[in-house]
């Protein structure tokens, strides 16, 4: 088979018979060409022009013989139009190496069938047969590289992202190249038999990749994958949104803990860790040593005791801290002004009372409403003292525990 | 020379070269597309490091939450509501306090003492030193030459009434212009962020500047309230 796709080749002018057969051996190899200028035309070379859209020819996969010696006459299936080039790069080593093949002889009747020559003007041109696709075995001299022709694009199942953009998806799906090669010789067949011009000039890829083979299995895959990035995105921000509230929201309750209340009805007592709690709450105008309230507000006298159930109870005698609260919310503080418990723990007798003397002052027209809150230490002070060294052993022993319980004397 | 060529043999060939093929055809118009995308890249790089330059400290990050008023005017915060009644200039303070110990304090600059009431929502509140806020943002926070236990840094300030009380600050003459004062709340051992804070424009431009420096008395009286 003579067709070899070298670019001297392709862009020989015929003078004799296009598209013949291998000549014999008194041709020259066709490797080194023909000098351009030596044209009828006196044509010099001017490299490989670039295509017109859809131009390129399809190759035959045989290359029937023509008459040699006998000019054909323009092939009506390369009209024109039809004889461009190949597309990509313009040949550059080819003209180069022309005016060193110059003095070769040209035998006319020898040349080779070369391909159409779109510089040329009209009247000369003539377009023969030429096997370009399978590739022909190249010459053995002719080093990898120096031929400037380009091999047409063979025409492909277009890929899966053509179908993305009107499913919405941006990007070929990790799935979606796996049953596209399966599917690949079966879809390449149909497509190069189905396409009319078989090969496809790259410049025209836009136009070539809408045949759809392909396209109906793939554009399930990106609407999967919608979705799927909708959930990634939603979890992904309600974690990183999340997660710190939650964790500010657990150092704050570390800090503030939610109270849980153990509500004691008027009269009654409240136990909560081993100590039973009572309070009393007295409005008045004024009191001893600190003179009338100022109007619109009176004094709370405020009596909260304390009566050790155990020794557990004495071991829990941190003082309280005791609010005075409105059912509607707000609070007003409290001052505890002194209290009877001993000085000396041993003198701390279980099922005593012990009083807590408070004062608050708060708007006269709640005085009757307040109530009273009592949130009892949870700091257990030992009964004996303690030498450092049992203060240390005991330390990390003992969790502590948040104050969150509350007793809510009801008026 | 046929227009449709027989297939039979460039199909397998066009199949095993389909993996090239294939790939060939995105590669063109992706050269604009790359550059944009290049472009974008850059871009969303360069906007995420601007970005961070408009990051808050960590000061400002746990800073107060700021409602502002002028003179003699509520301002309701979240947690307490507070009045700016007056601003005094003074060349010395004198304290008496509860035991009836008299205390003076002088200055080279001029004290400003501001009379002022709150009131709490809910709870009861305390005031943290307030602070005197000038107009180039330098902070002058209450002098400590007049007890603290006189000024509107000791009462609660609980709900139902207004509670009165001064703030006294020690300045230099020239900060007066367009300062504010700000009642920030006592913050506990684990501070606590975005407390309500309440910032008081004194309206003191120029000719109410002139007016304090020259309505400045020489001793102002400053006695425990109860």
């Amino acid at each position: 088979m003579t067709g070899t796709p070298a670019p001297e080749n392709a862009g020989l002018p015929d003078r004799s018979a296009p598209g013949r057969e291998e000549p014999s051996a008194d041709a020259p190899r066709r490797s080194h060409g023909r000098p351009y200028g030596e044209s009828p035309e006196g044509e010099p070379y001017r490299g490989a022009p670039w295509p017109a859209p859809g131009a390129w020819p399809a190759p035959p996969e045989t290359h029937p013989g023509h008459p040699s010696g006998t000019p054909a006459p323009p092939d009506p299936a390369f009209g024109h139009p039809v004889a461009a080039p190949p597309p990509p790069a313009p040949p550059v080593a080819a003209p180069a190496a022309q005016p060193v093949a110059a003095p070769a002889a040209q035998p006319a009747a020898a040349e080779p069938q070369p391909a159409g020559l779109p510089w040329m003007p009209a009247p000369r041109q003539v377009f023969p047969d030429e096997q370009v696709w399978p590739p022909v075995p190249r010459p053995a001299r002719e080093s990898p590289g120096s031929s400037t022709q380009p091999f047409p694009a063979v025409p492909t199942p277009p890929l899966p992202r053509r179908a993305a953009p009107t499913a919405g998806g941006p990007a070929p799906t990790p799935g979606g190249p796996a049953p596209v090669t399966a599917a690949a010789p079966a879809a390449a067949s149909a497509a190069g038999l189905a396409a009319p011009p078989p090969v496809s000039r790259p410049d025209a890829s836009e136009t070539c990749e809408e045949t759809p083979p392909a396209a109906g299995t793939a554009v399930p895959a990106p609407r999967r994958r919608t979705a799927l990035r909708f959930g990634g995105l939603l979890v992904a921000v309600a974690l990183a949104v999340g997660i710190p509230t939650w964790e500010g929201y657990g150092f704050y309750r570390s800090g503030i803990p939610a109270l849980r209340f153990h509500i004691v009805e008027p009269g009654d007592s409240g136990t909560l860790m081993h100590v039973a709690w009572r309070a009393e709450v007295e409005p008045a105008d004024s009191l001893p040593g600190l003179g009338k309230a100022k109007p619109g507000r009176k004094w709370l006298k405020i009596t909260v005791s304390r009566t050790s159930l155990n020794t557990e109870g004495v071991i829990r005698r941190g003082e309280p801290t005791i609010k005075a609260v409105h059912p509607d919310g707000r609070s007003w503080q409290v001052l505890i002004a002194d209290n009877d418990l001993p000085l000396e723990v041993k003198e701390h007798k279980v099922g005593t009372a012990y009083r807590y003397n408070a004062v608050s002052v708060v708007p006269q027209e709640v005085a009757d409403e307040v109530e009273v809150h009592v949130v009892p230490s949870t700091i257990r002070v030992p009964l004996e003292e303690e030498s450092v060294e049992q203060l240390f052993k005991r330390a990390g022993t003992e969790k502590t525990e948040p104050r969150d319980r509350v007793l809510l004397f009801r008026r | 020379m046929s227009a449709a060529p027989p297939m039979d043999q460039a199909s397998p060939a066009a199949a095993s070269e389909s993996r090239t093929g294939r790939r060939r055809p995105p590669r063109r118009p992706g050269r604009m597309r790359r550059a944009g995308a290049l472009l974008a890249g850059l871009s969303l790089a360069a906007a995420a490091v601007a970005l961070q330059s408009t990051a808050l400290s960590a000061e400002e990050r746990s800073a107060a939450l700021t409602w502002t008023g002028g003179l003699g005017e509520e301002v309701v915060a979240s947690r307490f509501s507070a009045r700016v009644k007056g601003v005094y200039g003074a060349r010395s303070v004198q304290t008496t306090d509860a035991s009836d110990k008299v205390e003076k304090a002088t200055t080279s600059g001029i004290f400003v003492v501001v009379t002022l009431e709150a009131t709490a929502h809910r709870e009861p509140q305390q005031f943290a030193a307030p602070v005197l806020l000038t107009d180039d943002d330098k902070r002058y926070q209450a002098t400590d030459k007049v007890d603290s236990s006189l000024t509107i840094v000791n009462p609660y300030i609980q709900p139902g009434w207004w509670t009165e009380g001064v703030a006294v600050f020690e300045v230099p003459v020239s900060a007066l212009t367009g300062s504010r004062i700000v009642l920030p709340l006592k913050n506990g051992f684990i501070g606590e962020t975005y407390q309500p804070e309440v910032e008081v424009d004194l309206g003191l431009d120029e000719a109410g500047t002139q007016r304090l420096i020259a309505d400045a008395k020489d001793v102002y009286p400053l006695t425990s309230t109860q």
